[in-house]
Protein backbone atom coordinates (compact mmCIF):
# COMPACT_ATOMS: atom_id res chain seq x y z
CA UNK A 1 0.00 0.00 0.00
CA UNK A 2 1.02 3.83 -0.51
CA UNK A 3 2.86 4.84 2.33
CA UNK A 4 0.88 8.21 4.01
CA UNK A 5 3.56 7.94 7.29
CA UNK A 6 6.45 9.96 5.01
CA UNK A 7 4.01 11.62 2.60
CA UNK A 8 3.70 15.24 4.08
CA UNK A 9 7.13 15.82 4.21
CA UNK A 10 8.09 14.66 0.42
CA UNK A 11 5.14 15.84 -0.85
CA UNK A 12 6.36 19.59 -0.14
CA UNK A 13 9.62 18.91 -1.28
CA UNK A 14 7.87 17.47 -4.59
CA UNK A 15 5.66 21.10 -4.34
CA UNK A 16 9.04 23.15 -4.61
CA UNK A 17 10.46 21.17 -7.34
CA UNK A 18 7.13 21.50 -9.68
CA UNK A 19 5.38 24.60 -8.57
CA UNK A 20 3.35 24.75 -11.74
CA UNK A 21 2.02 20.99 -10.52
CA UNK A 22 0.92 21.82 -7.27
CA UNK A 23 -2.65 21.81 -7.60
CA UNK A 24 -2.04 18.23 -9.38
CA UNK A 25 0.37 17.27 -6.15
CA UNK A 26 -2.21 18.43 -3.94
CA UNK A 27 -4.95 16.23 -5.18
CA UNK A 28 -2.40 12.93 -4.71
CA UNK A 29 -3.46 12.93 -0.61
CA UNK A 30 -6.55 12.26 -1.62
CA UNK A 31 -6.28 9.07 -4.29
CA UNK A 32 -5.69 7.46 -1.37
CA UNK A 33 -8.52 8.60 0.28
CA UNK A 34 -10.28 7.82 -2.67
CA UNK A 35 -8.94 4.31 -2.86
CA UNK A 36 -10.07 3.79 0.58
CA UNK A 37 -13.34 4.69 0.16
CA UNK A 38 -14.05 2.33 -3.18
CA UNK A 39 -11.91 -0.37 -1.06
CA UNK A 40 -14.35 -2.37 -0.97
CA UNK A 41 -14.53 -3.36 -4.87
CA UNK A 42 -11.06 -2.41 -6.39
CA UNK A 43 -9.50 -4.62 -3.54
CA UNK A 44 -10.87 -7.82 -4.97
CA UNK A 45 -10.63 -9.52 -8.16
CA UNK A 46 -13.69 -8.47 -10.88
CA UNK A 47 -13.60 -10.99 -13.40
CA UNK A 48 -13.47 -9.44 -17.11
CA UNK A 49 -17.32 -10.53 -18.51
CA UNK A 50 -19.34 -9.41 -21.49
CA UNK A 51 -23.32 -9.05 -21.27
CA UNK A 52 -23.96 -13.26 -22.10
CA UNK A 53 -21.87 -13.72 -18.69
CA UNK A 54 -23.55 -11.17 -16.70
CA UNK A 55 -26.62 -13.38 -15.57
CA UNK A 56 -23.36 -15.67 -13.44
CA UNK A 57 -21.86 -12.69 -11.76
CA UNK A 58 -25.38 -11.57 -10.04
CA UNK A 59 -24.65 -9.75 -6.62
CA UNK A 60 -20.43 -9.96 -7.74
CA UNK A 61 -17.92 -7.27 -8.60
CA UNK A 62 -17.35 -7.36 -12.55
CA UNK A 63 -14.96 -5.31 -15.05
CA UNK A 64 -17.07 -4.51 -18.15
CA UNK A 65 -15.30 -2.96 -21.18
CA UNK A 66 -18.01 -1.84 -23.87
CA UNK A 67 -19.20 1.10 -26.16
CA UNK A 68 -21.55 4.07 -24.86
CA UNK A 69 -24.50 3.54 -26.49
CA UNK A 70 -27.43 5.85 -25.37
CA UNK A 71 -26.80 8.14 -21.73
CA UNK A 72 -30.19 9.08 -20.10
CA UNK A 73 -31.06 12.65 -19.63
CA UNK A 74 -30.59 12.07 -16.07
CA UNK A 75 -27.14 11.57 -16.87
CA UNK A 76 -27.77 8.51 -14.03
CA UNK A 77 -28.01 5.47 -16.28
CA UNK A 78 -26.59 4.80 -19.29
CA UNK A 79 -26.08 1.84 -21.75
CA UNK A 80 -22.99 0.16 -23.38
CA UNK A 81 -22.59 -2.88 -26.21
CA UNK A 82 -20.39 -5.10 -26.13
CA UNK A 83 -18.44 -7.27 -28.53
CA UNK A 84 -21.24 -9.14 -29.52
CA UNK A 85 -23.08 -6.16 -29.62
CA UNK A 86 -25.34 -7.05 -26.60
CA UNK A 87 -26.93 -4.14 -24.21
CA UNK A 88 -25.69 -3.62 -20.83
CA UNK A 89 -27.56 -0.72 -18.47
CA UNK A 90 -24.97 1.19 -16.47
CA UNK A 91 -26.32 2.98 -13.30
CA UNK A 92 -24.17 5.57 -11.31
CA UNK A 93 -24.94 6.68 -7.80
CA UNK A 94 -24.20 10.44 -8.84
CA UNK A 95 -25.23 11.89 -11.97
CA UNK A 96 -22.25 12.13 -14.94
CA UNK A 97 -20.51 15.62 -14.53
CA UNK A 98 -18.68 15.08 -18.45
CA UNK A 99 -20.04 13.76 -21.57
CA UNK A 100 -19.12 10.01 -22.04
CA UNK A 101 -18.53 8.32 -25.68
CA UNK A 102 -16.70 5.79 -26.94
CA UNK A 103 -15.47 3.03 -25.01
CA UNK A 104 -15.94 2.75 -20.97
CA UNK A 105 -14.40 0.31 -18.70
CA UNK A 106 -17.26 -0.07 -15.75
CA UNK A 107 -16.12 -1.84 -12.27
CA UNK A 108 -19.53 -2.18 -10.32
CA UNK A 109 -21.79 -4.64 -9.11
CA UNK A 110 -24.04 -6.75 -11.01
CA UNK A 111 -27.71 -6.37 -9.93
CA UNK A 112 -30.83 -8.65 -9.41
CA UNK A 113 -32.14 -7.59 -12.81
CA UNK A 114 -28.40 -7.57 -14.85
CA UNK A 115 -27.81 -3.94 -14.24
CA UNK A 116 -24.15 -3.19 -13.53
CA UNK A 117 -24.01 -0.72 -10.69
CA UNK A 118 -20.97 1.24 -11.05
CA UNK A 119 -18.74 2.03 -8.71
CA UNK A 120 -16.28 3.86 -11.00
CA UNK A 121 -15.54 3.96 -14.68
CA UNK A 122 -12.79 4.81 -16.70
CA UNK A 123 -12.85 6.15 -20.53
CA UNK A 124 -10.55 4.48 -22.71
CA UNK A 125 -9.52 6.87 -24.95
CA UNK A 126 -8.79 5.38 -28.80
CA UNK A 127 -5.57 7.21 -29.64
CA UNK A 128 -4.54 8.68 -33.41
CA UNK A 129 -7.16 6.96 -35.01
CA UNK A 130 -6.55 3.43 -33.15
CA UNK A 131 -10.11 1.89 -32.65
CA UNK A 132 -10.15 -0.61 -29.94
CA UNK A 133 -11.41 -3.54 -31.46
CA UNK A 134 -14.02 -4.48 -29.31
CA UNK A 135 -14.96 -7.95 -30.71
CA UNK A 136 -11.79 -8.90 -30.12
CA UNK A 137 -11.66 -8.09 -26.76
CA UNK A 138 -14.50 -10.25 -26.19
CA UNK A 139 -12.86 -13.32 -28.07
CA UNK A 140 -10.29 -12.77 -25.28
CA UNK A 141 -12.50 -12.96 -22.71
CA UNK A 142 -13.81 -16.57 -24.07
CA UNK A 143 -10.43 -17.40 -24.06
CA UNK A 144 -9.46 -16.42 -20.34
CA UNK A 145 -12.62 -17.90 -19.31
CA UNK A 146 -11.83 -21.41 -20.98
CA UNK A 147 -8.21 -21.16 -19.27
CA UNK A 148 -9.07 -19.86 -15.67
CA UNK A 149 -5.82 -21.60 -14.70
CA UNK A 150 -4.19 -19.57 -16.93
CA UNK A 151 -5.66 -16.02 -16.02
CA UNK A 152 -7.16 -16.31 -12.92
CA UNK A 153 -9.47 -13.77 -10.79
CA UNK A 154 -8.30 -15.04 -7.74
CA UNK A 155 -5.70 -14.66 -5.58
CA UNK A 156 -4.04 -18.45 -3.97
CA UNK A 157 -3.89 -18.44 -0.28
CA UNK A 158 -0.49 -20.10 0.17
CA UNK A 159 1.24 -17.30 -1.88
CA UNK B 1 19.13 2.72 -13.79
CA UNK B 2 18.48 -1.00 -14.95
CA UNK B 3 21.73 -1.54 -12.40
CA UNK B 4 20.70 0.81 -9.79
CA UNK B 5 17.15 -1.17 -9.60
CA UNK B 6 18.95 -4.79 -9.53
CA UNK B 7 21.87 -3.51 -6.73
CA UNK B 8 19.46 -2.24 -4.41
CA UNK B 9 17.74 -5.48 -3.99
CA UNK B 10 18.41 -6.18 -0.09
CA UNK B 11 18.95 -9.64 -1.04
CA UNK B 12 22.13 -9.58 -3.61
CA UNK B 13 21.60 -9.84 -7.22
CA UNK B 14 18.60 -11.96 -7.83
CA UNK B 15 20.15 -13.54 -11.08
CA UNK B 16 22.81 -15.40 -9.52
CA UNK B 17 20.82 -17.69 -6.84
CA UNK B 18 22.10 -21.29 -8.11
CA UNK B 19 20.37 -24.13 -6.90
CA UNK B 20 17.46 -22.81 -5.70
CA UNK B 21 15.51 -23.62 -8.70
CA UNK B 22 16.96 -24.97 -11.96
CA UNK B 23 14.38 -23.94 -14.02
CA UNK B 24 13.78 -20.16 -14.68
CA UNK B 25 11.73 -18.14 -17.06
CA UNK B 26 14.43 -15.96 -19.52
CA UNK B 27 12.22 -14.55 -21.19
CA UNK B 28 9.92 -11.33 -19.89
CA UNK B 29 6.59 -13.63 -18.26
CA UNK B 30 3.59 -11.87 -19.07
CA UNK B 31 1.53 -12.29 -15.78
CA UNK B 32 -1.71 -10.74 -13.78
CA UNK B 33 -1.46 -9.09 -10.65
CA UNK B 34 -3.26 -12.43 -9.33
CA UNK B 35 -0.90 -14.88 -10.47
CA UNK B 36 2.17 -12.21 -8.88
CA UNK B 37 0.76 -12.25 -6.04
CA UNK B 38 -0.15 -16.50 -5.41
CA UNK B 39 3.50 -16.89 -6.80
CA UNK B 40 5.67 -18.80 -4.15
CA UNK B 41 8.17 -17.20 -2.13
CA UNK B 42 11.22 -19.33 -1.87
CA UNK B 43 13.88 -16.61 -0.46
CA UNK B 44 14.18 -13.21 0.13
CA UNK B 45 13.52 -12.03 -3.53
CA UNK B 46 13.20 -15.22 -5.24
CA UNK B 47 9.54 -16.28 -6.71
CA UNK B 48 8.16 -19.55 -8.73
CA UNK B 49 5.29 -20.28 -10.01
CA UNK B 50 5.12 -24.19 -10.93
CA UNK B 51 8.72 -24.27 -9.60
CA UNK B 52 9.72 -21.82 -12.81
CA UNK B 53 11.58 -19.56 -11.19
CA UNK B 54 10.80 -15.71 -11.88
CA UNK B 55 12.76 -12.95 -14.13
CA UNK B 56 11.38 -10.24 -15.23
CA UNK B 57 7.62 -10.15 -15.53
CA UNK B 58 5.30 -7.67 -17.66
CA UNK B 59 1.27 -6.25 -17.02
CA UNK B 60 -1.08 -4.21 -18.32
CA UNK B 61 -3.24 -2.43 -16.06
CA UNK B 62 -5.15 0.73 -14.61
CA UNK B 63 -3.59 3.32 -12.30
CA UNK B 64 -5.63 3.56 -9.57
CA UNK B 65 -3.48 6.02 -7.00
CA UNK B 66 0.32 7.18 -6.53
CA UNK B 67 2.49 8.56 -4.02
CA UNK B 68 5.40 10.37 -4.88
CA UNK B 69 8.27 10.18 -2.61
CA UNK B 70 12.06 11.86 -3.12
CA UNK B 71 13.64 8.63 -4.92
CA UNK B 72 11.10 6.46 -5.90
CA UNK B 73 7.10 6.92 -7.01
CA UNK B 74 4.41 4.27 -6.19
CA UNK B 75 1.69 3.83 -8.25
CA UNK B 76 -0.93 1.06 -7.71
CA UNK B 77 -1.85 -0.74 -10.81
CA UNK B 78 -5.10 -2.73 -11.23
CA UNK B 79 -5.74 -5.53 -13.96
CA UNK B 80 -8.91 -6.88 -12.39
CA UNK B 81 -7.41 -9.43 -11.41
CA UNK B 82 -6.85 -9.03 -7.51
CA UNK B 83 -6.09 -6.05 -5.77
CA UNK B 84 -4.41 -3.28 -7.18
CA UNK B 85 -0.43 -4.19 -7.16
CA UNK B 86 1.93 -1.91 -5.86
CA UNK B 87 4.55 -0.55 -8.24
CA UNK B 88 7.52 1.19 -7.59
CA UNK B 89 9.64 3.07 -9.90
CA UNK B 90 13.14 4.86 -9.11
CA UNK B 91 13.12 8.77 -9.80
CA UNK B 92 16.08 9.77 -12.27
CA UNK B 93 16.81 12.68 -10.16
CA UNK B 94 18.16 14.37 -13.65
CA UNK B 95 14.78 13.89 -15.76
CA UNK B 96 12.15 14.12 -13.23
CA UNK B 97 8.98 15.00 -16.22
CA UNK B 98 9.18 11.46 -17.26
CA UNK B 99 7.31 9.73 -14.14
CA UNK B 100 4.15 11.42 -13.56
CA UNK B 101 1.05 9.15 -14.63
CA UNK B 102 -2.02 10.11 -13.57
CA UNK B 103 -4.67 7.37 -12.38
CA UNK B 104 -7.11 6.12 -14.94
CA UNK B 105 -4.44 5.51 -17.63
CA UNK B 106 -3.94 2.29 -18.49
CA UNK B 107 -0.47 1.34 -18.41
CA UNK B 108 2.15 -1.32 -19.26
CA UNK B 109 4.98 -2.72 -16.57
CA UNK B 110 7.76 -4.42 -17.00
CA UNK B 111 9.73 -5.51 -13.62
CA UNK B 112 10.53 -7.61 -10.75
CA UNK B 113 8.56 -8.89 -8.11
CA UNK B 114 10.01 -8.24 -4.32
CA UNK B 115 8.70 -8.49 -1.31
CA UNK B 116 9.20 -6.17 1.76
CA UNK B 117 7.58 -6.68 5.04
CA UNK B 118 5.50 -9.76 3.57
CA UNK B 119 4.32 -6.70 1.27
CA UNK B 120 4.66 -7.53 -2.44
CA UNK B 121 5.14 -5.00 -5.10
CA UNK B 122 6.98 -4.94 -8.83
CA UNK B 123 10.06 -3.15 -9.14
CA UNK B 124 9.51 -1.72 -12.59
CA UNK B 125 12.20 -1.09 -15.18
CA UNK B 126 10.01 0.37 -17.61
CA UNK B 127 6.46 2.18 -17.06
CA UNK B 128 4.46 3.26 -20.63
CA UNK B 129 1.39 4.81 -21.09
CA UNK B 130 -0.43 2.10 -23.60
CA UNK B 131 -1.38 4.32 -27.02
CA UNK B 132 -3.44 1.28 -28.57
CA UNK B 133 -6.18 0.15 -26.34
CA UNK B 134 -5.96 -3.48 -28.19
CA UNK B 135 -2.36 -4.40 -25.94
CA UNK B 136 -5.08 -4.79 -23.43
CA UNK B 137 -6.34 -7.34 -25.28
CA UNK B 138 -3.13 -8.96 -26.41
CA UNK B 139 -1.60 -8.87 -23.18
CA UNK B 140 -4.76 -11.28 -21.65
CA UNK B 141 -3.68 -13.32 -24.24
CA UNK B 142 -0.18 -13.77 -23.99
CA UNK B 143 -0.77 -14.75 -20.39
CA UNK B 144 -2.84 -17.51 -21.67
CA UNK B 145 -0.04 -18.32 -24.03
CA UNK B 146 2.73 -17.93 -21.97
CA UNK B 147 1.77 -19.67 -18.79
CA UNK B 148 0.46 -22.83 -21.24
CA UNK B 149 3.57 -23.10 -22.89
CA UNK B 150 5.23 -22.78 -19.46
CA UNK B 151 3.65 -24.69 -17.28
CA UNK B 152 1.91 -26.90 -19.72
CA UNK B 153 0.31 -29.15 -17.36
CA UNK B 154 -2.32 -27.23 -15.49
CA UNK B 155 -3.13 -26.55 -11.92
CA UNK B 156 -6.70 -25.82 -10.32
CA UNK B 157 -6.92 -23.39 -7.55
CA UNK B 158 -6.30 -26.28 -5.05
CA UNK B 159 -3.13 -26.79 -7.09
CA UNK B 160 -3.96 -30.14 -8.19
CA UNK B 161 -3.12 -30.44 -11.58
CA UNK B 162 -5.70 -30.74 -13.97
CA UNK B 163 -5.95 -31.48 -17.72
CA UNK B 164 -5.91 -28.79 -20.17
CA UNK B 165 -8.70 -28.26 -21.93
CA UNK B 166 -8.16 -29.13 -25.70
CA UNK B 167 -9.75 -25.82 -26.99
CA UNK B 168 -7.68 -26.45 -30.65
CA UNK B 169 -8.38 -22.61 -31.35
CA UNK B 170 -5.45 -22.38 -29.13
CA UNK B 171 -3.07 -24.93 -28.92
CA UNK B 172 -2.93 -25.20 -32.59
CA UNK B 173 -1.65 -22.28 -33.32
CA UNK B 174 1.51 -22.68 -31.23
CA UNK B 175 4.17 -20.31 -32.75
CA UNK B 176 6.96 -21.34 -30.53
CA UNK B 177 5.98 -25.27 -30.60
CA UNK B 178 3.11 -24.65 -28.22
CA UNK B 179 2.31 -27.22 -25.72
CA UNK B 180 5.95 -29.04 -25.25
CA UNK B 181 7.07 -27.20 -22.68
CA UNK B 182 9.71 -29.66 -22.12
CA UNK B 183 11.07 -29.88 -26.07
CA UNK B 184 11.84 -26.09 -25.96
CA UNK B 185 15.21 -25.11 -26.06
CA UNK B 186 16.71 -22.22 -24.66
CA UNK B 187 16.54 -20.17 -27.81
CA UNK B 188 12.60 -20.37 -28.01
CA UNK B 189 12.70 -22.92 -30.79
CA UNK B 190 11.41 -26.80 -29.84
CA UNK B 191 13.80 -29.50 -30.89
CA UNK B 192 12.48 -29.94 -34.13
CA UNK B 193 12.77 -26.78 -35.48
CA UNK B 194 16.20 -26.23 -33.54
CA UNK B 195 17.27 -29.76 -35.77
CA UNK B 196 15.82 -28.23 -39.26
CA UNK B 197 17.62 -25.24 -38.52
CA UNK B 198 20.90 -27.16 -37.49
CA UNK B 199 20.62 -28.51 -40.85
CA UNK B 200 20.20 -25.50 -43.00
CA UNK B 201 23.30 -23.72 -41.46
CA UNK B 202 25.25 -26.76 -42.40
CA UNK B 203 24.05 -26.20 -45.94
CA UNK B 204 23.87 -22.03 -46.09
CA UNK B 205 26.47 -21.68 -48.91
CA UNK B 206 25.46 -20.94 -52.75
CA UNK B 207 21.33 -21.70 -53.20
CA UNK B 208 21.31 -22.84 -49.88
CA UNK B 209 19.57 -26.26 -49.19
CA UNK B 210 16.44 -27.24 -51.23
CA UNK B 211 13.60 -28.87 -49.18
CA UNK B 212 14.22 -32.25 -50.63
CA UNK B 213 17.76 -32.00 -49.97
CA UNK B 214 16.35 -31.02 -46.13
CA UNK B 215 13.99 -34.23 -45.89
CA UNK B 216 17.13 -36.62 -46.64
CA UNK B 217 19.04 -35.01 -43.73
CA UNK B 218 15.78 -35.07 -41.76
CA UNK B 219 14.56 -38.50 -43.10
CA UNK B 220 13.35 -39.30 -39.08
CA UNK B 221 11.39 -36.02 -39.14
CA UNK B 222 8.06 -35.94 -41.16
CA UNK B 223 7.47 -33.66 -43.99
CA UNK B 224 4.92 -32.13 -42.27
CA UNK B 225 6.85 -31.30 -39.53
CA UNK B 226 9.88 -30.14 -41.75
CA UNK B 227 7.56 -27.78 -43.36
CA UNK B 228 5.81 -26.03 -40.01
CA UNK B 229 9.05 -25.99 -39.30
CA UNK B 230 10.29 -24.14 -41.91
CA UNK B 231 6.95 -21.66 -41.77
CA UNK B 232 8.07 -21.20 -37.61
CA UNK B 233 11.83 -20.18 -38.89
CA UNK B 234 10.75 -18.41 -41.82
CA UNK B 235 8.60 -16.20 -40.06
CA UNK B 236 10.79 -15.91 -36.83
CA UNK B 237 13.41 -14.66 -39.23
CA UNK B 238 16.24 -17.10 -38.70
CA UNK B 239 15.55 -18.71 -42.45
CA UNK B 240 14.77 -16.96 -45.13
CA UNK B 241 14.14 -18.48 -49.39
CA UNK B 242 16.27 -18.10 -51.49
CA UNK B 243 16.26 -18.97 -55.45
CA UNK B 244 12.33 -20.61 -55.02
CA UNK B 245 10.21 -20.97 -52.31
CA UNK B 246 11.80 -24.58 -52.13
CA UNK B 247 15.35 -23.04 -51.24
CA UNK B 248 16.61 -22.12 -47.59
CA UNK B 249 19.70 -20.34 -46.35
CA UNK B 250 19.87 -19.12 -42.33
CA UNK B 251 19.98 -15.65 -41.83
CA UNK B 252 22.61 -15.63 -39.06
CA UNK B 253 25.19 -17.36 -41.42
Amino acid sequence: MLRPRKLPRETKLWNQAFPAQCCIVQSLVTPTQQVVKMAGILDVPKPRINCSMLSQHISRPVCFVGRVEKVHPTGKTFTVADGEGKIATVELNDPLEEELSGVVEVIGMVSNKGAIMATTYNMLREDKGIAFDLELYNEALKVIQDFPQHYPFEVAASG
Amino acid sequence: MWNQACSQSPGGMTCHKAGISKRATLQILPCTVSQLLSASQVSNDTFTMCHWELNQVSLVGIIRGFAPFVTNVQYSVDDMTGPPLSVRQWVDTQDCAQTLLSPGTYVKVTGSLRSFNGQRSLLAMDIRCIKDLNEITSHMLEVVQAHMQLFGKAFDVNMNPTTVPQSGRVLSHGGGGGGHPEGVLPNGLSTIQGQVLHVIRRFSVGVGISLRDLKIQLDHLSIRDIRDSLAFLVNEGHVFTTIDDHHFKSSDH
